[in-house]
C-alpha cells in the first residue's frame, strides 16, 4: 500500500513549467529523498503536495484519499506535516510555545476561546516530548529568534514531529549547517526513524546525508522525475550522471 | 496569584473613587473607564493578532447608536439595553468583519476604515432614524430591572460601567490565554506558518475581529446613556486613530496597558484642554515619544521595571529548567 501517490502532478508559474507530469509513489514507512539541481522543482513538488498552492494539473492521493487541491490547513489533518526550506518559525515566541502551537493544531478543542487549559497542557506535554527527541530541551524557554541557525532548523522539525504525522516532509533540513551540525542532525533523524512507522520525504543537497538516510531516491531535473530507485541504482544511473553530476563522490 | 492581588487592589480602589473625588469629576472618570474598555477591545486585534484596524470607531458608533435607539423607542432598563445594543451591533459586525479579515495588512486597515466611513455616511442618509447631523438628544437611563433605580444616578452608572469593564477584561484575558489565543499569537508572528500547521487562520481572524467589535460596541453602548445623546462625532474617523494611539501608548498586547492608556488619555485631555488649546499637539507629541523611545508602552515599561527589580534569582532558575 502506498501512503502517498502523485499522478502526473504539474505546476505552471506563468510560462514556466516547474513540475511536469510527476508520478511518485511512496510506501508507508519509507524514507524517500528527492534530489536535483537548484531550480529543479523540489520545493514546488512539496508545495503542490501539501497545498501551499494548487497544482495546475494532476492528482495526489494520501492513504487512498484524494487530497488534490486541498488547502494546507486541511492537509495537515490527514497526517502530513512539513518543514520549509527557509526557516519558518514564530520568531518572538519561545521554543516551547512554537512547538505547542504546532502540536495543539492536532488536538480536539484547539480552537477553544475560553478555558481549554487541558488542551494547552496536552499541547505542552507533546511539545516537551518533541523537544526531547530533538535534544532541544535546554533551550525550551528561549525566544526562538535567539537560537543558532542549526537549532532553528531542528526546532522546525520538532514542530512537525509534535503533530505525530504519518508523513513528514523535510525541505533541506541540513541547509546552511556546519559539518558537525549536519552530523548531529543526521543522528537525530536516524533516531526518529528507528521506529519505522514514520514515512519521510526529504529534499537534500548533501549527498552524504541522502545516502545515509534514504531508502529510495527520486531525481528531479527541470520539473521531471528522471530517475527513481534505491541509492545504488540512482548512483549508477546514466541519465542522472548526465543531467546532474558534479559527482556524488566528492559531496 | 500576584495578578489577582493587583486586580483586587485596583477594583477596591475603583470602588472607593466616588468617595474620593468631587461629584462633578465623576463625569470624566466614567468617560475614562468607557474609553479604557474601548481601547482594550482594539488590543485584541492590534496587540494579539497584529491586525491594524483603522475603523474601530465603527464598533463604538454602532454600539452608541444601538443603545440610543433602543432607549428612545423601547425604554428598556438600562443594563438590559446595554446587552441588547451590544448584541445588535455585534450582529452587524459579523458580515463586515468577515469581509475585512479576508485581507491583510494595509488592505485590512483601509477596508476597516472604509466600513467605518460607510457607517458615518449612513447616519446622514437615514436622517429620520438617526437624526442626521443633530444626532439623537435626550437619551435617558431607563430604570430597572426589578424596579432598581440605582443605575439612573451618576454614581450608580459609574459602578455599572466599572462592572462591565472588569468583566470584559476578565473575559478577554481568558480569550488571549486560551488555545484560541495561542493561535492568535501564531498568526501575529507568522500567519503563513500558522496556516501550514493546520489552522484555518481566516476563521480565527474573523472570530477575534467579532470579539473585538463586540467589546468596542459595548463601550459605545455604555456611552450614550451616560452622555445623554448620540451624535455623528461618535462615528468620526479620527476616533479610530485616537484609540489606536491609546493602545500603542498604553502597551499593545497586554490588555491592561490599553485600559490604562485609554483612562490616562481621557484624564490628561481633560486636564490639558482646560488650560491649553494645544491638546492635539500634546497628544501627538506624547505619541511620537512613545513610538520612538518606549514602543512597549506604559504597561510595558512598568512590567520591565518590576521584572528587573526581582529578576536575578528567577532568571537563572528559568534558563536551566
Ligand atoms: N511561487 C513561485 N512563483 C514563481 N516561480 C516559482 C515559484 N516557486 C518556484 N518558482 C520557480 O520554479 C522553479 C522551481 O523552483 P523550486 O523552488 O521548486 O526549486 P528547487 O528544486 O526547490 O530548488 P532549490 O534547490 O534551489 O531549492 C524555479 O525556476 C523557481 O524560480
Ligand atoms: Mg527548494
Amino acid at each position: 500500500m502506498h501512503i502517498l501517490e502523485c499522478q502526473k502532478l504539474t505546476k505552471h508559474f506563468g510560462a514556466l513549467e516547474a513540475l511536469s507530469d510527476v508520478d511518485m509513489k511512496v510506501r508507508k514507512g519509507e524514507v524517500r529523498a528527492v534530489i536535483g539541481p537548484n531550480g529543479a522543482g523540489k520545493s514546488t513538488l512539496f508545495n503542490a503536495i501539501n497545498g501551499v498552492f494548487p497544482a495546475t494539473r494532476g492528482k495526489c492521493f494520501f492513504n487512498g484519499k484524494d487530497i488534490t487541491g486541498m488547502m494546507m490547513q486541511d492537509i495537515v489533518k490527514f497526517g502530513i506535516s512539513r518543514t520549509f526550506q527557509l526557516t519558518n518559525l514564530f520568531p518572538e515566541l519561545s521554543v516551547i510555545e512554537n512547538i505547542s502551537i504546532a502540536s495543539q493544531a492536532k488536538l480536539k478543542g484547539a480552537w477553544l476561546p475560553l478555558g481549554g487549559s487541558s488542551v494547552l497542557a496536552e499541547a505542552k506535554h507533546k511539545a516537551e516530548l518533541a523537544l526531547e527527541k530533538l535534544k532541544l530541551t535546554d533551550l525550551a524557554y528561549l525566544p526562538s529568534n535567539t537560537l543558532s541557525h542549526g537549532d532553528q532548523r531542528l526546532l522546525e522539525i520538532a514542530m512537525a514531529i509534535s503533530q505525530d504525522p504519518l508523513l513528514l516532509m523535510l525541505d533541506e533540513p541540513t541547509q546552511g549547517l556546519s559539518v558537525e551540525e549536519t552530523q548531529s542532525t543526521v543522528d537525530i533523524l536516524k533516531d526518529l526513524l528507528s521506529s519505522g512507522d514514520l514515512t519521510v520525504i526529504l529534499v537534500e543537497h548533501d549527498m552524504e546525508v541522502v545516502f545515509n538516510l534514504a531508502e529510495r531516491i527520486s531525481v528531479l531535473h527541470q520539473g521531471r522525475i528522471i530517475a527513481d530507485g534505491d541509492p545504488e541504482e540512482v548512483k549508477a544511473s546514466k541519465v542522472v550522471q548526465d543531467a546532474y553530476l558534479g559527482g556524488f563522490e566528492d559531496a | 496569584m500576584r495578578f489577582w492581588l493587583l486586580l483586587g487592589t485596583a477594583i477596591l480602589f475603583s470602588i472607593c473613587i466616588p468617595f474620593m473625588v468631587p461629584y462633578y469629576a465623576m463625569t470624566i472618570v466614567i468617560a475614562a473607564l468607557i474609553w479604557g474598555l474601548f481601547a482594550m477591545s482594539l488590543d485584541l486585534l492590534v496587540g494579539y493578532t497584529r491586525l491594524y484596524s483603522f475603523g474601530h470607531v465603527a464598533s463604538y458608533g454602532l454600539g452608541a447608536y444601538s443603545s440610543a435607539l433602543l432607549i428612545l423607542h423601547f425604554d428598556i432598563p438600562v443594563p438590559i439595553t446595554i446587552f441588547l445594543a451590544t448584541g445588535i451591533a455585534t450582529l452587524i459586525a459579523v458580515p463586515i468583519t468577515w469581509i475585512c479579515t479576508r485581507t491583510h495588512g494595509v488592505s485590512f486597515a483601509m477596508l476597516t476604515l472604509a466600513f467605518a466611513q460607510l457607517g458615518y455616511a449612513m447616519l446622514f442618509r437615514f436622517k429620520e432614524f438617526t437624526g442626521g447631523s443633530n444626532g439623537l438628544p435626550g437619551i435617558t437611563r431607563p430604570a430597572g430591572p426589578f424596579g432598581l433605580d440605582f443605575f439612573q444616578s451618576k454614581i450608580g452608572y459609574y459602578y455599572m460601567v466599572l462592572a462591565f469593564l472588569i468583566a470584559s477584561f476578565l473575559i478577554c484575558r481568558n480569550i488571549v490565554n486560551s488555545p484560541f489565543g495561542k493561535v492568535l499569537s501564531g498568526i501575529r508572528e507568522n500567519e503563513m506558518k500558522t496556516q501550514a500547521l493546520g489552522y484555518n487562520v481566516r476563521n480565527y481572524k474573523w472570530f477575534v475581529a467579532i470579539m473585538s467589535y463586540m467589546f468596542g460596541s459595548l463601550s459605545g453602548a455604555l456611552f450614550t446613556p451616560y452622555a445623554g445623546f448620540a451624535s455623528p462625532e461618535l462615528f468620526f474617523w479620527l476616533i479610530s486613530g485616537t484609540v489606536l494611539i491609546m493602545v500603542i501608548v498604553g502597551g499593545s498586547g497586554t490588555l491592561i496597558g490599553p485600559i490604562i492608556g485609554g483612562i490616562f488619555f481621557i484624564l490628561l485631555e481633560h486636564e490639558l484642554s482646560e488650560i491649553t488649546q494645544l491638546w492635539p499637539l500634546a497628544f501627538g507629541t506624547v505619541f511620537i515619544m512613545f513610538v520612538l523611545f518606549f514602543p512597549q508602552g506604559i504597561w510595558g515599561i512598568f512590567t520591565t521595571i518590576s521584572k528587573k527589580s526581582k529578576s536575578n534569582p528567577s532568571e537563572s532558575g528559568h534558563a536551566h529548567s
